[in-house]
């Protein structure tokens, strides 16, 4: 997948300038910088939730995307499972197993608005994981989960995911190495150069 | 269980003041105490023409408040997919809502004829309710999920389980409660300017002519009691479908 010259402004003030940059399929490219710079909308963009004021993106063959949001995004009065099954089209088997190995509960019926934070952002992980889409985009996808869960949830991302273009948008370098990045697209540094 | 006290402790004080009301005037045919408008509506209770009167009421008010029900959550739908109907609905409900429901009355009279004149004023108390509260449920979706929806390709089914029924059905659910009391005092008074037979409508008529005062206590105390449970069953069964809806897969 690849950006080419991609613009972005809010009521005049530019956000994204110029950014340019290719993410290789079965690669995990870091997206870095400072608050503001320009990764949400670099996301945004690259989901189709906004239209470029200029410049490209193209596929390159992609068809298919998923992302844990940097908002949970659930639907609260349902369940995991439910939040899953409205989400994806997965065979119940692959989602029991999904939340399991997230050490979550798969027969759960309880909403998760009744989980807890971290119970919350591995749903949200494991609905990105299950969409089994061409291109995942993570925005600080471990935010609110503890060390072990990081790494049992990082670990659940690259083994489900190995193909897909995963890009992860981060403030943290360990999240850097559990999540094996290879490239980084610093918005911070080419905001400046 | 303290409020619980005070409730009941209202209910016997108005109860009271009536019944000191009643025996002060000590006229009949102008304020009946409470024990009389019992002793009235038992007498009604025994009365096969009580029962007609109450079925054929119930019947047509409650077809047009189902026809306003499914046509305003119809139109409230395609109003929220299609801008130019939403636009073009929006003069006609905003002046169905501020019109008097004796205008209408008067004029669905000449249109209409009058023993279908409560099913009429019960379908317009209804529509423009359950059209514009339903219509903002759904304007309150919550838009980060209809991204979400969008990012994963969610089917048009899914989204409205998962996304816009939540959003909109306590917003239905209060439309159907202030409009299910409304048609039900709507229908009834058109029911006593139209006098259909078998209706409560008709039977208040003829208690008001034949200045039989008793009656006419006892058919409101009835109008009374017949709305409240008719509320209460209806939230229980829309309840009992919200729910099902939630859980159908």
């Amino acid at each position: 997948m690849r950006v080419e010259r991609l613009c972005k402004a809010f009521e005049g003030k530019p956000v994204l300038t110029d950014c340019s940059f290719s993410f290789p399929t079965g690669e995990t490219t870091a997206v870095l910088g400072p608050s503001g710079r320009g990764k949400t909308t670099l996301v945004k963009l690259m989901l189709g939730l906004l239209r470029p004021d200029a410049g490209t993106i193209d596929p390159e063959g992609a068809k298919t995307f998923a992302a844990v949001f940097q908002e949970d995004r659930l639907m609260e009065h349902l369940s995991a499972r439910k939040n899953l099954r409205l989400a994806v089209s997965t065979p119940d088997q692959q989602i029991s197993e999904a939340l399991t190995a997230l050490g979550l509960p798969a027969r759960d019926e309880t909403p998760v608005s009744q989980y807890s934070g971290g119970m919350r952002r591995r749903v949200a992980i494991a609905r990105a994981v299950l969409a089994d889409a061409d291109v995942l985009i993570l925005d600080e996808p471990f935010k609110g989960l503890d060390p072990a869960a990081r790494e049992v949830a990082a670990n659940f991302i690259l083994s489900h995911c190995p193909r897909a273009v995963r890009i992860l948008v981060t403030h943290d370098g360990a999240e850097k190495s559990l999540m094996q990045v290879k490239n980084v697209l610093d918005l911070g540094m080419a905001k400046e150069a | 269980m303290k409020k619980r006290c005070w409730r009941i402790l209202a209910v016997v004080f108005w109860l009271l003041l009536w019944q000191t009301a009643a025996m002060a005037v000590n006229q009949r045919i102008l304020l009946v105490s409470p024990l009389e408008t019992l002793q009235a509506l038992f007498s009604l209770l025994q009365t096969a023409a009580f029962y007609q009167s109450v079925a054929g009421s119930l019947l047509r008010i409650l077809a047009g408040f189902f026809a306003g029900l499914v046509l305003g959550v119809g139109l409230a739908a395609l109003a929220k997919i299609y801008m130019p109907l939403r636009e073009m609905l929006f003069p006609v409900m905003s002046a169905v809502k501020a019109t008097p429901v004796a205008s209408f009355v008067i004029l669905a009279l000449i249109w209409i004829p009058s023993k279908n004149l409560s099913i009429f004023m019960a379908f317009l108390m209804v529509l423009p309710l359950i059209y514009s509260n339903f219509l903002e449920g759904l304007n309150r979706a919550d838009a980060q999920l209809l991204e979400m929806a969008k990012v994963f390709r969610m089917s048009a089914f899914n989204r409205i389980r998962g996304i816009y029924w939540p959003a909109a059905f306590p917003y239905l659910l209060t439309a159907m409660r202030l409009s299910l009391g409304m048609c039900w005092k709507a229908g009834i008074a058109a029911e006593v300017i139209a006098q259909p037979k078998n209706s409560i409508g008709s039977a208040l008529h003829r208690a008001k002519v034949f200045f039989s005062t008793p009656e006419l206590f006892a058919w409101t105390l009835a109008i009374i009691l017949l709305s409240v449970t008719l509320e209460k069953c209806m939230l229980h069964l829309v309840n009992r479908l919200g729910r099902g809806l939630e859980n159908a897969r």
